[in-house]
Formats: C-alpha cells, structure tokens, sequence
C-alpha cells in the first residue's frame, strides 16, 4: 500500500515541480510569448507522462517521462533565478542561485537518463544495474558541483558581487571538468547501453516498444545535426534548433506514449526503416547537392545559377536510386526479421517451383520462418461448407471462432486460411505478407489434396464395384448350385424313377438312359461354370483351394501358403491370379517347376508365382484381364520375366 | 432318414430310395430339425445334404458331426452340389461315411451301392472329394513320393473300392493292385493291417491335415 502511495507521489512530483518552475519562471521571462512556447513544449512531456502514468500506474515510464520535461523546466527557472543577479533587481539569494544554476544544466538530461533505465516495462535490466544508477546519480552531481563551484564567472557579472565558489585559473577548472564531464558522458552512455542489453535479452514486445523509443529518440541526434549545419548557415539560434527541440519534447513523448500503450499500433519495424531510409536518402542528397554546387562553382568560377541547376539536375538523378538502395540496406539492419522472413519464404518458394521442396511443407516452413510453432494453414476443398477446413494431411480440421486469422482468397472466394497460434498485429501483418508470397506453393498443395481426395474416392468406388461384383458371383454361384443344378438333378431322379418301370429292352429305357446322362453332364457344365464364377474350392479356404489348383497341373507346383481367411473378394482375386499364372506357366514358359507363394504383408496379401521357364512373357490377355481384377481392387500386379531367367508374377491384394 | 431343403430333390430322392428297396422313416428340411428327428425315430442311415438351412452354408457337415457325437455307430452319407471339405475331414477316416457330390445319384446303382458299403461300416468318398482331400493335407506335396500309377491307386483306393475293383477300373491285376498298394502304404510309412478298409482309413488319417486329433485318434 504504502509504496503505491509513494509511487504515486513519485509520478506526481514531476507536475508538481513543473508547475512551481512555469510560475517561477514566468515573471522573469522577458517575453510571454517564449515563455508560452516553453511552456507547451515543455508541457507535452510531462502531460504525457502523466496521462501515461494513469493508463499503466504500476509502471516508472509515466514519471520519468514526465520528468523529461519537468527537469528543463525546473533548470530553467533556477537558470532565470540566478540571473537575475546580473540585473537591477536581483531576487532573494540570487547570489547563491547564480552559483548553483552554473552546473544545473546537466539535470536537463535526468529524465532522459531515467526513461533510459526504465524504459518499457519499468524494471531496470538487472539488479546489478542498480550501481548504475548510483553512479549516473554520482556523475550527474560532480559535474553540477565542479561547474558550480569552480567555473570562473562570466564578464557581466556584477564585479563588486563576491559569489560563492573558488577563483581558479581556467587550466585548473578544464582539468578537473574534463574527467566530470567524460564521466558524465559515460553515465549516458549507460543508459543507452541499458536499451541495447533490454533489447538483446527481451521478448518480441519489449523489442517493439524500443524500436518506437528509437524511432522518436533517433530523430533526436538527426534534427540536433541540422540545427548545427543550420547555425552555420547563418539561421537564427531559436529557428535552428526549433526542430530538435520539437523532435525531443514533441516526438520522443509521443514514441514513448504509443510504444507503452498501443505498441502493435504501426508496423514500427517499417515506419523505422522507412523514415531512417528517408532521413539518409535527405542528408545524402543535400550532401550531393552542396558536393555538386562547390564543384561547378569552382570549375565555372562563381556562376551560382549554373551551379544551382546542375546540382539540382545531378540531385534529382540520384534521389530514386539512391532512396530505393537505402531503403533496402537500412531494411536489411533495422526491420531484419521482415527482411529474413521475405527472404526465406521467397527462397522456399524457389525450391518448389525447382522440385527440390515440397508444396505441403509450406506450413512447416511458415511456422519456423514466423516463430510462431501453433501456427495451422487450412484449405477448403471445392464444394465444402464455409467453415469446413483440412489440414496438409487432408484430415478435417476446426478454426475455433476467436482465432486469429488470414484468409486466403482466390478470385473472391476464400481457399483456406492461415490460423496464428501467437497472436499479434505485428505477427498478423507478417502472416498476410507471407501468405501472399507463398501464394503458390499453397495453391498448389491445396490442388494436389484435392486430386488426391478425388483419387481416393474413385479407388473407393472402385473397391465397392469390385466388393459387390464379388458378392454377386458368389450370390450367382449360389443360385447355381441351390437352384438350377438341384432342379436338374431332381427331374434326373424322377427320370430314373420312370426308368425303372420300363423293362430294359424297350427303346423308351435307353432314351431315357441317354436324356438322364446328358442332364448329368449338364450337371457337371452348370458346376463348373459356377467354378469359374466363383471357384467352389474357395469353400475350404484359399490354402485348400491354391493347393487343389497345384494338384491339377501338369507341372510340379510347390505351394507356400499359411492357414488365414482372407475377405472373400481377396481370396477370390488370389485364387484367379494363381490359376492364371499357373496356366500362363504351363503353356509359354516350359516351366519344369513352379513355386507359389503367399503371404501376409502389410494388411494384405503378398502373392508370387514364379517358374524356371524361359522367361521373357508378355502381358496377354490372361494377365491383363487378372490385372484388371487385382487393380479393381486397389491391389498391385507386377511381372518380372527377363528373358530365359524365368518369370515372376507377383501381386499384392 | 432324409435332411434335405429342396422338396423336390427330397420327394426325387425319397422315391428312388424307396424303389431300391430302402425305408425312408423321416424327411427333415433343415439342420437343426435333424438332431430331434434321429433321437425320435432312431434311423438305420441318415442322408444329409451338406448346405442346408438355417444358414445355407456348411450346416449338413456341422449336424454330421454331431450326430457322428451322439450316435457314433450310425452310419451317415453326406451330398453336396460341390466339393467342401472343411467341416467333413473328421469324418472321413471314422467308417461308416460316405460323401459324394449330388448328381451321382443319377447313377441310381452305384449310388444305392455306395450305401450299402456305408450302411456295412464302409466308406464311399467321391472321386473329386478324394482329391480335394488330397489337395487341402497341410503337408507338402506328400504324393510327390508315389509314381503316377500309385496315385491312381490310392485315389480309387480312398474312394472305398477293393482291390478288385481298382484292378477293373484300371484293367490290372489284382495281384499288381496288391503290390502297389503295399508300395503306397511303405512310401506314406503307414502300417498294413490287410484290411483293405483299414488301409483306406490310415492313408486318409495320414493325408488329414495335422493337428485334427479326432482324425488321427479314431484311425490308429
């Protein structure tokens, strides 16, 4: 409770010591106008820190950005304090005031150095950090003591007036200033060195926050520059640095504000990158431009126009060029990771269009070149429903609703969609940019998924023709032997029966003797074509029923087969390829042995008939129409026969 | 006794029987009604149909062995449009069992033969049966042992015939048949008792697939 309380004191102190300043200062300011603009300028500052201070309480940032402006303020009124010695009407203990605002000045970066330190999440970078501060606090105070109490007074001050402080020759004060002074240069470069180990150790958002910090700081150096060539250049003192002050109390607040509160506002990597580029591409041009004017001028002796024209023509030459090529270099340094992942997707979709990657690695790819391991890229088949989705591997798969996502259109119609599993704009922003550059490889995987669906479900009905063909024969062959065959048999008996009443030597016997015969044969016609409908062998299983195949050949035929009890589609189309080979054996290869066998492969059936013949078969009719059979059912037939080494037909059902 | 699910090849049957002299005392339609039916009239031979109802598969062969359970001296003929061995390969080595395909009933005498020979504790096994059973032995290629000629014999042999029979139906002397035999039984080291019957049985119990207990135990 209590620390809260302080802190809150702390975040309000800022505006309080502001306030005191701007009243302090005000009737000593010799112009309301500067006063004014002071003022505001100052104001933003310390307004936004407050402001901020009230969004995240619990944070630092709010203060010590407040005190970017509030310290300024404060050294500025103790600054028009002291001076007021100079003048007719010195103000209470201006004397001391005087000497003490001599060295004040170095307070006008404490806020800088404070935001510096605590910068984004409010905790310094390590508790060794800890001794930084100190020291900072340390330099900061010799520097204002050595300033203070050693700096020999200006000219106007008042000669009679004995200030406090030491009289000592300048070399004296330079000796000892110096190591102040670089000590306090090395407390700033700790607070910068403060940003840099943050960013190196810190998560993607701490990164983003400090690339706005850098991006509002960084205009800081770069206007400060301008206002110096600008002196020179003879602008007034308050013009010129106009914009420097603009950039450090206007754009470094403004950075802070959206890089706490809204930092996946922009994409800040870009805006970086490209207001760096332009800042480069300026200061190059302005140097091309003075470069060329200096130089015609000294060849042409003096002629200012044409020397202006020329420059302007060789500016104007150079600018596009010259911006596109700084653009990409100060992509490659400032917005690298954009540049990175542009880089490998691009180079990912090379080795597709080469044949050296995959199209469905594209979500692999993706998921390491975005960081983002969770990330899902989904396709729509044609003709599903809006919300009906499947993954690389063609398994269905669901978008929950809250899901951050990118869609992927195809002519106004949306093929699939790119799900982040780490959500933010900044990584939604690289996403889109991806999917449009993977474009291709997508397509393409979502085309080769839909192929092989449609591939499957015709191997699918395929398997179900052949299913129920193997169903109907066995119905056939049923009907066959119940129907057909028993009714033959039956008037056969009945024909017999009449038989029997006749006396042998009538002719009406022996007619009968031959229409019994002939229904007999008929008979064993009708069992044998339902054997070649269905084999009936089968009935015993396909050990039996290969091993009763073997038994009719006229070559000797080992046969290799376990007891197992193929579905009867499977068994069917085994039985057909072995009888097949072995007939085909017989009659070309002048086989004198034959081998069969089959075996459990897989969830299948492996079957292989080889023989010692002479080799080199073609497929004929035989096989073609047993490969037909054995594809029908999703199976493989292969045919090994070179020429006098014997042939093997083997298939996998 | 009757079991069979055509009333027409059972009325044909039914007759034929009749005018070979034989008493038909029951005609059942299907398989489970077979059980009850010989319990109740205690028949002297019982015909059965190998694909019968209820499920129109292998239920004849099922209720044979049964029946060859709980009536074990009854004798029993089992016919079939095809050949199915499966379910019947028990049987075949135990006597008293003939199995034949359903048209040799048009060969009204030799069929009303093969049932006497059942009827005396014989066999009676269908040419295309033999060699089903011949094919369907777990072993491998076993006949490779035989000449061709001994094959034949061992065929004619297993279907129920004597000696003198197989010397007729392959014009040989019977003494040549004899000595083939004794071949057929050394080669497949099965031991000769002399009765032709017996021999039948073993070469079959030999030939039946392996780890059928009840095939190799009834024939020794």
């Amino acid at each position: 409770m209590g620390a809260r309380t302080m802190l809150r004191r702390g975040a309000l102190l800022p505006g309080l010591v502001f306030a005191v300043a701007v009243a302090v200062s005000a009737p000593l300011n010799p112009s309301v106008v500067d006063w004014a603009v002071q003022t505001c300028l100052l104001g933003v500052p310390v307004v936004t820190g407050l402001l901020l201070h009230r969004r995240v309480p619990g944070s630092p940032v709010g203060a010590a950005l407040s005190w970017v402006g509030a310290a300024p303020a404060a050294v500025f009124a103790v600054e028009s304090w002291g001076a007021t010695v100079l003048t007719g009407g010195p103000w209470p203990a201006a004397r001391w005031v005087y000497t003490f605002q001599l060295g004040a000045w170095v307070w006008n970066l404490a806020g800088f150095v404070a935001l510096c330190l605590v910068f984004p999440d409010g905790m310094l970078p390590g508790r060794r950090w800890r001794f930084a501060v100190a020291y900072c606090v340390a330099a900061a105070l010799s520097v204002h003591a050595v300033v203070s109490l050693l700096r020999p007074v200006s000219g106007d001050y008042p000669p009679g007036l004995r200030r406090p402080g030491l009289e000592v020759p300048d070399a004296v004060f330079a000796s000892v200033a110096i190591p102040a002074f670089c000590a306090a240069l090395v407390a700033l470069g700790l607070a910068v060195g403060s940003l840099v180990v943050r960013y190196r150790a810190g998560g993607e958002t701490v990164r983003t926050q400090l690339r706005w910090l850098v991006l509002g700081a960084g205009t800081v150096p770069v206007l400060l520059a301008g206002g110096w060539i600008a002196e020179l250049f003879g602008t007034p003192v308050d013009l010129a640095y106009l914009g420097f002050l603009a950039a450090m109390l206007l754009a470094v607040p403004a950075a802070i504000a959206v890089a706490v509160v809204r930092h996946d506002l922009f994409d800040i990597d870009r805006l970086l990158g490209t207001t760096l580029a332009w800042i480069v591409t300026s200061v190059l041009s302005a140097a091309i431009f003075a470069g060329v004017v200096f130089a015609i001028a000294d060849a042409a002796g003096g002629d200012s126009r044409v020397g202006l024209t020329g420059a302007a023509f060789v500016t104007a030459m150079c600018l596009l060029p010259l911006h596109r090529l700084i653009s990409e270099l100060v992509g490659r340094v400032v917005d690298r990771e954009r540049t990175v992942t542009r880089a490998r997707v691009e180079q990912f979709v090379r080795q597709v269009r080469g044949g050296t990657a995959q199209p469905e690695e594209t979500e692999a790819v993706l998921r390491t070149v975005l960081g983002d391991p969770g990330l899902r890229l989904l396709v729509r088949l044609p003709g599903s429903a809006a919300d009906r989705y499947v993954d690389p591997a063609g398994e269905p798969s669901q978008v929950a609703p809250g899901a951050v996502r990118v869609p992927l259109t195809t002519s106004g119609t949306e093929v699939g969609v790119i799900v982040l599993g780490l959500a933010s704009a900044r990584r939604l922003r690289r996403a889109r940019e991806a999917a449009v550059q993977a474009r291709l490889p997508i397509e393409v995987s979502r085309l080769r998924l839909e192929l092989r669906r449609a591939l499957d479900e015709t191997r699918a009905g395929q398997a179900r023709l052949a299913l129920a063909g193997a169903a109907e024969r066995q119905r056939l062959a049923r009907d066959l032997h119940d129907g057909a065959q028993q009714q033959l048999i039956a008037v056969g008996m009945r024909l017999r029966s009449v038989q029997r009443g006749i006396a042998p030597d009538q002719p009406a016997h022996q007619d009968l003797e031959t229409a019994v015969t002939a229904l007999g044969d008929t008979v064993a016609d009708l069992r044998r074509l339902a054997h070649g409908v269905r084999p009936s062998r089968l009935e015993d299983g396909l050990a039996a029923a290969l091993r009763a195949l073997a038994t009719d050949s006229s070559v000797p035929v080992t046969v290799t087969v376990p007891e197992l009890d193929p579905p009867e589609v499977v068994a069917t189309t085994a039985y057909f390829v072995v009888a097949e080979a072995l007939t085909n054996a017989m009659k070309h290869a002048q086989a004198t042995g034959i081998g069969v066998v089959v075996r459990q492969q897989g969830g299948g059936l492996r079957i292989e008939v080889s023989d010692n013949g002479v080799g080199g078969a073609r497929p004929g009719f035989g096989l073609t129409s047993v490969r037909d059979r054995v594809l029908s059912i999703g199976g493989e037939l292969t045919v090994h026969s070179p020429a006098g080494g014997g042939t093997t037909i083997a298939a996998v059902i | 006794m009757l079991a069979e699910d055509s009333a027409l090849f059972r009325e044909g049957l039914r007759r034929l029987l009749a005018e070979g002299g034989h008493d038909v005392v029951a005609a059942v339609g299907d398989a489970d009604r077979l059980d009850d039916a010989v319990d109740r009239h205690r028949p002297d031979f019982v015909i059965i149909d190998v694909r019968m109802p209820p499920t129109m598969t292998v239920d004849g062969a099922l209720a044979a062995r049964r029946l060859r359970a709980a009536h074990p001296g009854l004798p029993m003929m089992l016919l079939s449009q095809h050949v199915e061995t499966r379910h019947c390969v028990p049987l075949v080595a135990t006597g008293g069992f003939g199995y034949l395909l359903k048209d040799r009933v048009l060969g009204v005498d030799d069929f009303l033969d093969a049932i006497r020979r059942v009827a005396a504790g014989g066999s009676a096994l269908d040419p295309e049966v033999v060699s089903a059973l011949l094919a369907s032995t777990g072993r491998a290629d076993p006949l490779a042992v035989l000449t061709p000629r001994e094959v034949e014999v061992l065929a004619l042999a297993a279907e129920g015939r004597s000696n003198g029979a197989i010397a007729a139906g392959l014009t040989l002397a019977e003494r040549t048949v004899e000595t083939h035999m004794r071949s057929i039984l050394q080669k497949l080291r099965v031991p000769d008792t002399g009765d032709s019957h017996r021999r039948v049985l073993a070469v079959l119990a030999y030939l039946s697939p392996p780890g059928d207990p009840a095939a190799r135990g009834r024939s020794g």
